[in-house]
């Protein structure tokens, strides 16, 4: 009852903070008119500035928010670990190397599905990757360390071609689709990450009950009625899922699925699998708020989205670390 | 609940390796509903791998299990969960869970926990365990006795027919030691098979009403305590001079043999 009302409390949350950012940006416009206008497809000035530029970019803020949070929370559930995060897995990294590779050879210009595509493809690799590791050693603790073998190899590599980038063009496209963004994104970009979302979002959600008893250890997950090997397979390919398709949108947005299960633990009373449900709006709502304050803050460069939740989710993040103890235990 | 005598789990010609290594080599066994069967034997002696065969977690290199005649193998994982409960050696809990919520965990099986057969089976289960007190408390927070007890109703609530522990009693002190015994001896007179994994030979030979021995993978001796504990048996398998006293029902130890210097296993 608890965790349906806090569900519903986040999800109208969500709603406000998406209207919020309809009427925030940079040009002051008249925002119902213009909602009116996008609704009934009127070409005016506000219509494709709601249509083309706010709701795309609203709409990214809560999916990449809601895959993000919903991809650590089953990564923490699976590994059994509350530190760890899709980060871990080196699936992010992959799906960014795969979209600076992109951008590095300009292929990214040829046509807008490209980049998008290679971020999926990236995080592909990787989870293909980590399903052949995971076949051959089962153990959690081996997924880890692969997980970060592999972020560290795709993230060095990122720095290579940022090194060795052939024009300060490019260097300043992946330098600022690093920093992790959901401004200037277009509904096309919406359209390619939804079906991957949703059907990673299913996936996850689907293995709540997987994710419950393996509380109890692989032994006693197993003998409780479940297939360990599948069911972990599942929800590895769900949480590459979620990454991949964040990824490809919106960049390298840090923390979100670190700090968001951290704070909806509690109020899940520590169970995964209701974890992974209030996770999902939570991350909505903490990309939405970190996006609408972005766009008020004073400056004349606008701050980029990755830089403020890293900004302020790696402080909170050592905080609560501090006031937890968390992995002393 | 299935009848007394009903045979519940077989098992034929058990053999397994590991890199290699001969684990368990040829084991039968029977388990009829209503008895408690004590697994005892050194350390290494196979006891614990014997018991994940029986679960569906370990597969066999050869011979096979049978749950209710049916071929383990080809019993699906829900099946299972539904036909039998096991409980590791040291059991764990990953998230600070409460009571209450672990004991919700033994109803997966079955699917939702919130329908009324789930929450009459986690009501009677935590009543067996005398565990309503303790409903709200945080798993962690528990003495390793109530923690036992918290596992204990896990496994009640799935309703299975047939338990499966490992060494339940090995970290409780005496009057837990013996509470639980007799626990799990009520469970079996009220249908259930039970199968322990036991050190403690004493409380093996009262509360089972037969020990099967194992010793380098082989079973030894199968039968009534007293004609499994047999002084020159306990010699050979443990390389300590002990037996069963059945006029005082209890298990005598006087220390280890000189013939035997190294350690069994």
């Amino acid at each position: 009852m608890k965790t349906f009302l806090v569900f519903a409390l986040l999800c109208l949350a969500t709603v406000v903070l998406v209207m919020l950012e309809l009427v925030s940006g940079p040009s002051s416009i008249a925002v119902i008119e213009g909602i009116t206008d996008a609704l009934a497809g009127t070409r005016s000035v506000a219509g494709i500035i709601i249509a083309e530029i706010r709701l795309p970019r609203a709409l990214l803020a809560m999916l990449t928010g809601a895959s993000l949070a919903l991809a650590g929370a089953a990564m923490q559930g699976l590994l059994r670990n509350p530190l760890a995060s899709p980060d871990i897995l080196g699936v992010s990294q992959t799906a960014g190397l795969f979209a600076v590779l992109t951008i590095y050879y300009g292929v990214a210009d040829l046509h807008w599905v490209l980049l998008p595509l290679a971020a999926i493809t990236g995080a592909a690799v990787a989870v293909t990757l980590m399903l052949q590791i995971a076949r051959k050693f089962a153990g959690t603790a081996t997924i880890i360390l692969c997980g970060i073998a592999i972020s560290a190899t795709a993230g060095s590599l990122i720095a290579l071609s940022l090194n060795l980038a052939p024009n300060p063009l490019a260097l300043q496209e992946i330098y600022y689709w690093m920093l992790g963004s959901v401004a200037n994104r277009s509904m096309q970009e919406v359209w390619i990450a939804l079906p991957f979302m949703l059907v990673s979002w299913t996936i996850l959600l689907g293995k709540r009950h997987f994710l419950d008893a393996l509380t109890l250890g692989e032994n006693t997950a197993q003998t409780l009625g479940f297939e360990l090997r599948r069911e972990t397979l599942f929800v590895i390919a769900g949480a590459a899922g979620c990454t991949g398709a964040a990824v490809a949108v919106s960049g390298n947005i840090g923390f979100v699925g670190l700090v968001v299960p951290h704070i909806m633990r509690p109020l899940a009373g520590n169970e995964p699998g209701k974890l992974m449900f209030l996770s999902l709006p939570a991350g909505a709502v903490l990309v939405l708020l970190a996006d609408v304050l972005v766009q008020h803050l004073p400056g004349t460069q606008q701050l980029q989205l990755g830089v403020l939740t890293a900004a302020l989710g790696g402080p909170f993040f050592l905080y609560l670390l501090i006031r937890q103890k968390v992995g002393t235990q | 609940m299935s009848n007394p005598d009903t045979l519940l789990l077989e098992a034929e010609h058990l053999e397994y390796e590991a890199d290699g290594v001969p684990i368990l080599r040829n084991i039968s066994l029977q388990l009829h509903a209503g008895e408690m069967l004590g697994l005892v034997g050194p350390n290494g002696a196979g006891k614990s791998t014997l018991v994940k065969l029986l679960a569906g977690l370990l597969q066999p290199e050869s011979g096979r299990v049978r749950l209710d005649g049916e071929n383990l193998r080809f019993v699906g994982a829900g099946e299972r969960a539904r036909y039998l409960a096991y409980l590791e050696q040291s059991p764990q809990t990953h998230w600070p869970l409460s009571v209450e919520q672990i004991v919700k965990l033994g109803r997966l099986p079955h699917g939702h926990a919130g329908s009324s057969q789930s929450r009459l089976a986690i009501y009677q289960a935590m009543t067996e365990t005398d565990l309503h007190k303790l409903a709200s408390r945080k798993f962690g927070t528990l003495s390793e006795g109530e923690k036992l007890r918290v596992h204990l109703a896990r496994m009640l609530a799935s309703e299975t027919p047939v338990l499966l522990a490992d060494e339940p009693v090995a970290a409780l002190d005496l009057w837990h030691q013996y509470q639980t015994m007799e626990q799990l001896g009520r469970l079996a007179q009220s249908g259930k098979g039970i199968i322990v994994v036991m050190h403690d030979l004493t409380l093996a030979s009262r509360y089972c009403n037969r020990l099967l021995m194992l010793d380098k993978g082989r079973l030894v001796a199968a039968g009534l305590p007293s004609q499994v504990l047999t002084r020159s048996r306990v010699a050979e398998t443990y390389h300590v001079d002990g037996w069963f006293d059945q006029d005082n029902n209890a298990f005598h130890t006087i220390g280890r043999l000189p013939d035997y210097p190294q350690e069994p296993s």
